[in-house]
């Protein structure tokens, strides 16, 4: 294989495990709480703040900076779902929508207030590794680290711990979770809460490589849309083989026609596989969902 | 479940429900004329939304402006009225203004920023005869086919950097514009008209989203064509993401430059990097021309915030104005004689004399500014008003 090749590829990988990151979230909520939640940018770009925030303020360490980024992102979802949409699940989609959507305006309205309209970025880990002929940044190193051991970390913890369990349960058939004993309130709040998490992680390792801006989030959200529309609405392995078929996808054809070619191609070939296959590449045709 | 048909539905409603708050929000920033005043201007302003960081910038020099009017008592006697108004970044916003403006019989519009939204003022002020002068809007070509329509700063074509490459001896450039019309205008200058002048082939050319962050493989690209120079046209955060990509990939052509690197941040993000980049500009402080004497002293005074920075968006701001209060000096005070003094007359402004063409464009060129060790900005092109060397090839650190 050419170094290009193999160039592009780990490229490709490494942005795609960013777009795994940001796309998890979306598909957990969506398959939980059947809710398209648009407040998803704004959880992105809250971590990359946070993180911006921390390494600008106090010196910490960007990747570190988790260990704040993960609490304050959780609890804050945690919030929203108790107290705001709580109270319009179950009802009109159109509320959810809406809602979702009015939190991300208000959160792009804070990040505004607080660091300004300009975009963000910070020198981090910038200088490249060689193997051979073929240079990676270290930061695309860390930020691809982050993606995987994250989605790996979701994976272990939906499939060995009670909550995790619960979670999937109630993403199956709720109303037989519900029946079982488990209190379907709280596990929509932890399922939001964790969505969240995924959220804000994937704003701090973009923040790592590329820049943040108050409505970065909208592009980001469009994004891991392709993602979960791709993979399949509710199917948390289908978010992964898409999310690695988008960014190597993205990576080689922005190389080999442009990057505008790549972004229409992109729409182009998902609005095809629709037509041919609604419910994505690994999702379930919809009389199958939720018993 | 939410099947697709019902998605695309309540999408649209989302977007109609936002745009429609948004609508009424920038309405309230709207205000009315002062009847006293013999002379009033309005000022179409993004303060709010996306270019709300650009706008500020503009705002303070328009109060610069101000501020030296009150101390002088007007223009030959005549009272003038500012009106600042916040379009909040919408091309909608900015229709209604005009459309206010029209029925307010104001004398004088000037657009602060954007391209998209000087057009979306441009056909109500036509037809009403309101001389209007945009500034910080690249796409001149939205300028041809109006009589009372004005561009204040000269159009990019990037020459600058083609007398730079000619004398250094590069001539394989790779270049990348954003996908937007006032950017493509200046790329397709370069490419197809300076670039031949100058004996430099571009080997690669890329134009990319305005979302994109992800800039690897136009750098492997430039890397595998072998060029030895990257011309970029876009905005900030994209030349950070670029050279960033650059040194992450090991990739370190000899000259790099953007056309909107000229922003404090750009070399606060890059740190040593930034050193030996290059950027149009069409106004330095050290410019010997009319007023530049107490203009930046003035603005800092003025503006409200340090964060507000004097760069060519508020040289051009305050530039428009000077504009206007000569033409007042030169013809009166009405709309009609303004715009026929536009036509026809010379302007003393602090970035330069400045003319209009047929189109109403103004003549002239960009000079070229370089990023120093120190991270200021000196001039270094054209030779005869360089006030610091010309680093080549850029140092990568």
């Amino acid at each position: 294989m050419s170094d290009i090749f193999i160039t592009l590829l780990i490229n490709g990988v490494l942005l795609a495990s960013i777009y795994l990151l940001i796309s998890l979230g979306l598909t957990l909520v969506f398959g939980v709480m059947n809710v398209i939640n648009f407040a998803h940018g704004g959880f992105i770009m809250a971590g990359g703040y946070v993180t911006y925030w921390l390494a600008g303020s106090f010196g910490v360490d960007p990747i570190l900076s988790l260990v704040v980024v993960i609490p304050v992102v959780f609890a804050g979802c945690y919030a929203i779902q108790l107290s705001l949409l709580e109270k319009v699940i179950g009802q009109d989609d159109l509320y959810t929508l809406l809602l979702t959507f009015g939190i991300l305006l208000v959160l792009e309205s804070v990040f505004r207030l607080q660091f300004g309209t300009q975009s963000q970025t910070m020198e981090y880990l910038s200088a490249p590794v060689t193997f051979g002929e073929v240079s990676i940044s270290m930061t695309r190193i860390a930020t691809g680290a982050i993606g995987l051991i994250a989605a790996g970390a979701l994976f272990a913890f939906l499939n060995w711990s009670r909550q995790g369990q619960a979670i999937r349960a109630t993403s199956q058939a709720p109303n037989l979770a519900e029946a079982s004993g488990i209190d379907s309130r709280r596990i929509r709040a932890l399922t939001f809460g964790l969505g969240g998490v995924l959220a804000g992680i994937g704003g701090t390792a973009y923040f790592l490589t590329y820049s943040i801006s108050p409505v970065g989030g909208r592009h980001l959200l469009l994004i891991a849309f392709v993602v979960v529309v791709l993979g399949g609405m509710n199917s948390l392995r289908g978010t992964v083989a898409a999310a690695f078929i988008v960014g190597i996808y993205q990576t080689f054809v922005q190389f080999q026609f442009g990057s505008t070619e790549a972004l229409f191609t992109m729409f182009i070939g998902i609005a095809v596989l629709l037509l041919i296959r609604p419910h994505g590449l690994f999702g379930e045709p919809e009389g199958r969902l939720h018993g | 479940m939410v099947n697709d048909s019902r998605v695309d539905y309540t999408s649209r409603r989302t977007v109609l429900t936002a745009a429609a708050g948004t609508a009424a929000v920038g309405l309230a920033g709207c205000t009315g004329s002062d009847d006293d005043a013999d002379l009033t201007v309005g000022l179409s302003i993004p303060l709010s939304g996306d270019f709300s960081g650009n706008g500020a910038q503009y705002q303070a020099a328009f109060e610069t402006w101000e501020d030296k009017i009150e101390e002088q008592g007007g223009i030959d006697g005549h009272d003038v009225e500012l009106r600042y108004d916040d379009n909040d970044s919408q091309e909608d916003q900015a229709s209604r203004i005009a459309n206010q403006y029209v029925d307010d019989e104001v004398d004088f519009v000037v657009s602060a920023y954007s391209s998209p939204l000087a057009r979306a003022m441009a056909g109500p002020l036509e037809q009403a005869g309101i001389p209007f002068v945009t500034t910080g809007s690249n796409n001149d070509e939205i300028h041809a086919e109006s009589d009372t329509m004005y561009m204040f700063e000269p159009p990019v074509d990037r020459r600058a950097e083609g007398n730079v490459l000619e004398n250094e001896g590069v001539t394989e450039v790779a270049a990348l514009v954003v996908d937007l019309g006032w950017a493509r205008i200046m790329h397709d200058r370069f490419v197809e008209d300076i670039a031949p002048q100058h004996g430099i082939d571009v080997v690669y050319e890329d134009v990319h989203a305005t979302d994109i962050d992800d800039f690897s493989s136009f750098i492997l690209q430039a890397e595998e064509s072998d060029a030895d120079a990257i011309i970029t046209t876009n905005y900030p955060e994209d030349v950070v993401n670029v050279l960033r990509s650059m040194t992450s990939q090991g990739y370190e052509p000899e000259f790099v430059s953007s056309h909107t690197a000229n922003l404090p941040s750009v070399g606060e993000q890059l740190g040593d990097t930034v050193e030996g980049l290059c950027v149009p500009t069409c106004y330095a402080e050290t410019f010997d021309t009319h007023e530049n004497d107490d203009f930046p002293d003035r603005f800092r005074e003025v503006r409200s915030s340090d964060e507000i920075e004097l760069d060519v968006n508020a040289a051009n701001g305050y530039g428009v104005l000077q504009t206007f209060e000569q033409a007042v000096e030169n013809a009166g005070p009405d709309p009609e004689s303004i715009n026929e003094s536009l036509r026809n007359d010379e302007f003393d402004t602090v970035i330069g004399t400045t003319t209009f063409d047929d189109r109403g464009v103004q003549e002239g060129f960009w000079s070229l500014e370089q990023w120093h060790s120190d991270s200021s900005l000196e001039l270094v092109w054209p030779d005869d008003e360089a006030t610091g060397d010309f680093i080549h090839p850029k140092p990568w650190n």
